[in-house]
């Protein structure tokens, strides 16, 4: 029993030093512990602190970036003004400069057109008077030249009536030849006594007709002649019947005396185209 | 004699074991306060990482990268206004 007292009382008091040295190891872990507490909320703390300033420090700098742009912001609107105000001066100047050039451009052109009336007026003034020196010239050419036809056509006339009174003459000449032939062939006619008066008639119409050729060559009628020619003709062809055949001559001489009259007619007819 | 040495024994036993329990209880307590203290440590320095890492986030390289640029920018519209 003593000795199980004893056992048990070391063992108990083991027990309670065991405790005891245990609890002051706890101790000095707990202190430990502590400190390093202590220091992790020192540096949690400087690390809160660093933390905030960079806030704080971020917050600033936003500020200034902000303020920055504002800034520039500002000056981007007022680089646009002022280019706006610099852009009107400019247009404005231009304008200005335009309507200057425009000015001058308009005096000039005045000054121009003031030129070319000037000298249209004097062109015109000068063609007036070229005109009537034209005019002038052209009257006393015309003057002359009336003169000079008036003068040619009396000429011509004079011409004319020479070569129309030679033609006739030729064929007068011609006619007279005719008739004298005819004549002496018509003393020649036989016949009887009744046929006297018809004779007369006929030689009065042969007279006649050749009067009229003759009349017609001298106007110039070759219708009329060609007329009075056939009408000469069937004359002549009454003649050499009354005649009974005797008298043939007639006939060549009245044909003769038409193509004479022809040569004649021909002849006035080239010369009035020669000399219109 | 051994009446009053069993008497001490006794004693001894019952202070021994009373201390004892009383430095057990002790100990577990400071057991408790040593495991918490470490996990609040812990915990603390998760937050010295974590805060030191939220310094990264928030931006100042880019933020006074920006404000070296703006006023560049600043000094080339001022230039720009002059010319003008």
């Amino acid at each position: 029993m003593d000795t199980l007292l004893k056992l048990l009382a070391v063992l108990t008091l083991i027990w309670g030093g065991w405790m005891y040295f245990k609890n002051a190891d706890y101790d000095t872990e707990l202190k430990k512990i502590h400190n390093e507490l202590k220091v992790a909320e020192q540096e949690f703390s400087d690390a809160q602190a660093a933390y905030d300033a960079e806030v704080k420090k971020r917050e600033a700098l936003s500020g200034e970036v902000n303020a920055l742009k504002e800034n520039n912001k500002e000056l981007r609107k007022e680089i646009a003004l002022k280019a706006k105000e610099e852009r009107e001066r400019a247009i404005q100047e231009r304008r200005e400069l335009l309507e200057a050039e425009r000015k001058a451009q308009a005096e000039e052109s005045e000054k121009e057109r003031q030129h070319r009336i000037a000298l249209l007026d004097r062109e015109k003034q000068f063609e007036k008077e070229e005109k009537e020196q034209d005019e002038a010239s052209r009257k006393e050419e015309e003057a002359q030249m009336a003169a000079e036809r008036s003068e040619w056509e009396k000429r011509r006339s004079k011409k004319k009536e020479e070569q129309e009174d030679q033609l006739l003459q030729e064929m007068i000449e011609i006619s007279a030849q005719v008739m004298g032939r005819y004549l002496a062939s018509s003393a020649s006619v036989p016949g009887d006594v009744n046929d006297y008066g018809q004779i007369e008639k006929l030689k009065y119409n042969w007279t006649r007709y050749v009067q009229a050729c003759i009349d017609a060559a001298k106007k110039g009628d070759s219708k009329r002649f060609e007329k009075f020619g056939r009408m000469l003709l069937n004359v002549a062809h009454s003649l050499n019947r009354v005649s009974k055949g005797q008298n043939t001559h007639c006939i060549n001489d009245a044909t003769d005396f038409l193509s004479e009259g022809r040569k004649i007619l021909k002849a006035k007819k080239q010369l009035s185209k020669d000399n219109p | 004699m051994d009446k009053f040495i069993n008497i001490g024994l006794i004693v001894v036993i019952i202070a021994s074991i009373f201390g004892g329990r009383y430095y057990y209880s002790q100990n577990l307590n400071l057991g408790l306060c040593i495991e918490n203290t470490q996990k609040k440590i812990e915990s603390l320095r998760k937050e010295i990482t974590a805060t030191k890492s939220k310094v990264n986030t928030l931006g100042i390289r880019q933020l006074n990268n920006e404000k070296s640029r703006l006023e560049k920018q600043q000094e080339q519209l001022k230039t720009k206004l002059e010319s003008i």
